[in-house]
């Protein structure tokens, strides 16, 4: 499970194929994955959690929702996280996903990549296929 | 594919290319930058070409690159009186992504020796990175009043000078901000972040204008440039504050353009209301915001500069000449006048990855400039050149816009497989070039050689007459996020 950059959707923006066995590890792997563009994770230490709660009819708009909030934490309260722990369930109205981050702030002791600015629709996608969960992202830079 | 020859220098894609394109394609380039061309950027491009009311062609400047939504280098004017749209998609995220460029009355000379402490200094008293935080203090009256007023508010808050107005788009104000449909979210993010200048490809430079690069000694002599003069350019947008604004609006008429518009669009990314709809405004209101900011963000830049030069030459800024020369932008939505099938039209000319180019004499250009042509500011990748350019009358025929910057030919994650960020610095600092930057990573990624040859796509504007080459600016020290 995890993610790869894909060098044939974009050139100005980063654009990335993740893949999970269920749902919960896609939309980590894809959370970690935007941590890992902006940041060397190696020195990260996870004495702070954030909760994060957030719902959606589908699973794409929870996807795009849950990115967004995490870029959100990021540029609001600088908090950046190597650790996850996630469950999204199926409800009346949709999808409902509760999560703890653990990280810290951002600092100087964290070697920095590239600041991902927001998450784009462009080619965005959630999808099954045979067994596994598989999503598209185009992030700004 | 094929493409029509229009001019050594202009090709077509007819209509026929992709099911609901309402408008032809035309890609301002030479042949070889044409066949270099990724092709997700047609496939993009005729996307934008099927939006309601969209006029005459959707072209495609010279360091075109394919984005998301709309391609980098992409322009698209819709009718409004004729259900033409809006769009935050053929935008950009980073509203109001700008140039600006800074005099000095100093020479290579005087600078050179003492690059490495400007460099230095600059980089600690300007913000910039993951996460990077502003210094300046922001209460929830003062973001109310500078998404309002921008340069104005900022200029009255201490930061920057009552002359720097006159020398930005639009007097450094959008007048018509609406800082009550911006989000709250937007605000938190826009607080820490105002003059801070971010990462990826945003950068400021010390430049140098050599003899051989002033192509037009009048002109250049009349704007205050001469040979061997430093000169401080800088590219920024309107960071986190923009991109939430965007990515609100996205979301929002995702839901809403189908069931209230019955607008349909190939590319989500490409969500779009009628500008002249209760939830079009909304986002023009919003998106004025994001400009209001940039200007301001862009203002304390300024300060921050002018307060280092100061400090390391020790003379007062304005015996220094620190004028702003111009600040022009690159990713907004303008309402504009222009003649279409023979009848003038109101247009919502939308730029991404473009920059107004008005010929002289037309009512957007600031009136210091007003008859020489608007100012355009042309950035290159970080380690080659970049070039002031003013519009011309040829740039009647891409509504009145030209290029904004090298344009790239390389996936950022091509670059970074290619180049390690130590070695470009070494290679940058052995040329001359003296560079402090936040992540060595990023550097990778905006290797020049990433980037098409700037030269080359300015040459495409100037042969055309869109506008005209006035210098071209070199650089000796460079900061990066």
């Amino acid at each position: 499970m995890g993610y790869r950059f894909l060098s044939d959707v974009t050139s100005a923006d980063i654009a990335l194929k993740v893949e999970g066995r269920t749902k919960s590890d896609l939309f980590k792997s894809a959370a970690i994955a935007v941590m890992k563009v902006q940041i060397d994770d190696s020195k990260l230490s996870n004495r702070l959690k954030k909760e994060i709660s957030l719902s959606c009819k589908n699973l794409d708009c929870l996807l795009f929702r849950f990115l967004n909030e995490i870029i959100f934490l990021k540029d609001s309260e600088r908090f950046v996280f190597g650790k996850i722990n996630l469950k999204i369930v199926e409800n009346r109205d949709g999808y409902a996903l509760s999560a703890i981050v653990h990280g810290e702030t951002i600092s100087g002791k964290h070697k920095q990549m590239v600041d991902v600015k927001g998450v784009s629709l462009h080619k965005f996608n959630v999808r099954k296929y045979r067994g596994k969960y598989y999503a598209t992202i185009v992030l700004d830079v | 594919m094929e493409f029509k020859k229009i001019d050594d220098l202009m090709w077509e894609i007819d209509k026929d290319f992709k099911k609901g394109m309402n408008v032809p394609i035309r890609i301002l380039a030479t042949k070889s930058m044409l066949d270099s061309m990724d092709k997700q950027v047609f496939d993009q491009a005729a996307n934008v070409a099927s939006l309601p009311g969209i006029v005459k062609h959707m072209y495609v400047m010279p360091d075109g690159h394919s984005g998301y939504g709309s391609p980098i280098g992409g322009v698209a004017a819709f009718d409004i009186d004729d259900g033409g749209v809006i769009s935050p998609g053929m935008i950009g995220f980073d509203i109001s992504c700008s140039v600006r460029l800074i005099l000095t009355n100093l020479e290579e000379k005087d600078v050179k020796p003492k690059i490495k402490e400007i460099v230095d200094k600059l980089f600690r008293k300007i913000p910039s990175g993951v996460g990077a935080v502003g210094n300046v203090e922001m209460s929830d009256e003062k973001i109310r009043e500078m998404l309002m007023y921008g340069a104005k508010w900022a200029v009255d808050n201490g930061y920057g000078w009552k002359e720097d107005l006159s020398r930005i788009e639009l007097n450094g104000v959008a007048r018509y901000a609406d800082g009550a449909k911006v989000s709250q979210k937007a605000k938190v993010r826009g607080r820490n972040q105002l003059g801070t200048l971010g990462s990826g490809n945003h950068y400021l430079e010390i430049e140098v204008i050599k003899d051989e690069n002033i192509y037009d000694k009048p002109i250049a002599e009349r704007l205050g440039l001469f040979s061997n003069q430093v000169v401080i350019l800088f590219h920024t947008g309107s960071r986190g504050l923009g991109h939430q604004i965007a990515s609100d609006y996205l979301e929002k008429f995702n839901s809403i353009m189908k069931s209230r518009y019955n607008i349909i669009v190939n590319d989500r990314e490409l969500a779009a209301v009628p500008f002249n709809s209760e939830d079009g405004q909304d986002y023009y209101g919003a998106m004025g915001s994001a400009v209001n900011f940039a200007f301001a963000s862009h203002q304390v830049i300024t300060q921050r500069v002018r307060e280092v030069f100061s400090e390391v030459f020790k003379k007062s800024p304005d015996s220094l000449g620190m004028n702003v020369l111009f600040h022009v932008a690159h990713n907004r939505a303008t309402l504009e006048r222009h003649e279409v099938d023979g009848k003038i039209r109101n247009l919502l000319v939308h730029r991404k990855g473009a920059t107004a180019s008005y010929y002289p004499g037309r009512e957007e250009i600031p009136e210091p400039y007003r008859d020489y042509g608007l100012p355009v500011l042309v950035g290159g990748s970080m380690e080659t050149a970049s070039y002031l350019l003013l519009g011309s009358e040829g740039s009647r025929e891409t509504f009145c816009s030209t290029v904004h910057g090298a344009g790239r030919v390389l996936s950022r994650a091509e670059a970074k497989r290619r180049y390690k960020g130590e070695k470009i610095k070494e290679a940058m600092i052995k040329r001359g070039i003296y560079i402090d930057a936040t992540s060595l990573g990023g550097l990778a990624e905006e290797a020049g050689s990433a980037y098409k040859n700037v030269s080359e796509v300015v040459d495409v504007v100037d042969k055309l007459g869109i506008s005209k080459k006035i210098v071209k600016m070199l650089p000796i020290g460079n900061i990066k996020g």
